[in-house]
């Protein structure tokens, strides 16, 4: 998002989200969806590493606190925040430089499916390896990153409709 | 000291990702929560807080299976009351238990190390190390207690080790958990000869002195036999949900320092 106010009524939203309805929804004992990953997804693009590294913390930190996890989520958050600027750009190559805006309508599908599931795959993996104690038992560690990240990217989608582009300044 | 700082000044990025990394593993791997400190005793307290708040109006949607279950478990106590002659088997060791009633307000059943919530603790006599139990099942046991909250390492967790035995043939095993299915656990370490059928029924033993005999931990739905190492091993389903808002039973065994006593001597 190109506005800071935008984003962060949006994460506000997201998060409350993630907290009260999201985090309940436990089927079959893989799917798990992760719709706050869109809080560091979504941030602006002109914004610094460090800035995005404190963002990942702070989210991750939040979802620890709640979910009883250790620092399993600020470990995953706080990796993917400091990947995101290479992820965007590979994307999008000149995102920070004019800070165009990534919204799904912005992006278009093919460019915003590959920007996000690089991000959900990496963040959900990291996650269940770091839950698992590494990646002994490797088909079940790949099954659950698969259907929880299939989840979430499918919540992303949902969530990436609603968001309109912004103007410019 | 000069390039010492512009070292960090240059990797100052990679610097913080590597603390934030190793602070997420410390507080992921760190050590037993048993020894852990007021602190952790603060934010366990201020965590179960909000759970409760969040999590409070999920209960109103449970209500009728939860009293569905109490009021099966009433007609069952009733039974045994209205038949003196028929005293359970385990009355000895029914009376060695005290009962603490409570209420689970938070679980998770989608890591691979699973946790349980319950609003009693220190107060209400609950001490890291008692077992725990639904009125359909095992939840857990105690793994850390503050004023008003327990923290239980839940039946689906990986280092979980609860011992049961085959109701109809009184052969002892261990149920453990590797994820998965939520609802599946695995029974393992019998003997080849205990000859477990599907359908058949495993409750917890006095071998534990967690958990009073005979309470019931789940059904076999599928059994494997290894002949070459004379083992066999089964999948259990158990009944009702482990980690959902529900009401549970801490128990504590009144004889343990008794036992122990007698053992050292």
């Amino acid at each position: 998002m190109k506005r800071w106010t935008t984003w962060a009524l949006w994460s506000i939203g997201i998060l409350l989200f993630q907290s009260f309805v999201l985090s309940q929804v436990q089927l079959y004992g893989y799917l798990n969806p992760y719709l706050y990953v869109a809080v560091i997804l979504l941030a602006p693009a002109t914004w610094s590493r460090m800035q995005l590294l404190w963002l990942g913390a702070a989210v991750g930190a939040w979802m620890d606190f709640q979910m009883h996890s250790g620092g399993m989520h600020l470990m995953a958050t706080s990796l993917l925040a400091y990947f995101r600027p290479a992820i965007l750009s590979s994307v999008l190559p000149r995102a920070a430089e004019e800070n165009l805006g990534f919204t799904l309508q912005d992006m278009g599908s093919g460019k915003w499916l590959v920007y996000t599931a690089v991000a959900v795959s990496a963040h959900h993996g990291y996650l269940f390896a770091v839950d698992a104690h590494g990646i002994y038992h490797f088909w079940a560690f790949i099954w659950r990153t698969l259907v929880s990240g299939a989840a979430s990217l499918l919540l992303l989608y949902l969530t990436g409709l609603l968001i309109k582009p912004e103007e410019a300044r | 000291m000069r390039n010492v700082l512009r070292f960090i000044l240059r990797y100052r990025i990679l610097l913080t990702l590597l603390l934030l990394q190793v602070s997420g593993l410390y507080l992921t791997y760190r050590s037993s929560p048993m020894h852990e400190s007021f602190y952790w005793s603060r934010v366990l307290g201020a965590q179960a807080e909000w759970n409760q708040t969040r999590d409070g109006w999920k209960a109103y949607f449970l209500l009728e299976t939860t009293n569905e279950e109490l009021q099966a478990e009433n007609a069952r106590l009733r039974a045994q009351l209205s038949q003196p002659a028929a005293r359970p088997i385990n009355a000895v060791d029914s009376n060695q238990f005290v009962w603490v009633s409570g209420q689970v307000i938070y679980g998770t059943s989608h890591l691979l190390n699973n946790i349980l919530l319950l609003n009693r603790g220190r107060a209400d006599g609950v001490e890291p190390g008692q077992g725990v139990l639904s009125p359909t099942g095992v939840l857990g046991v105690v793994s850390d207690v503050n004023e008003h909250f327990a923290k239980v390492t839940s039946l689906l967790h990986a280092e979980s080790r609860i011992s049961g035995t085959v109701a109809r043939t009184g052969f002892f095993g261990t149920v453990v958990w590797s994820g998965g299915a939520s609802n599946l656990v695995d029974y393992i370490d019998l003997p080849i000869e205990a000859q477990v059928t599907v359908g058949d029924t495993i409750v917890t033993d006095a071998r534990s002195a967690l958990f009073p005999s005979g309470w019931p931990i789940g059904v076999v739905v599928q059994v494997e036999s290894d002949s070459s190492l004379f083992t066999q091993s089964a999948v259990l389903e158990v009944w009702g949900s482990i980690s959902r808002q529900q009401p549970a039973y801490i128990v504590k065994n009144v004889l343990e320092e008794v036992q122990n006593s007698l053992l050292s001597q």
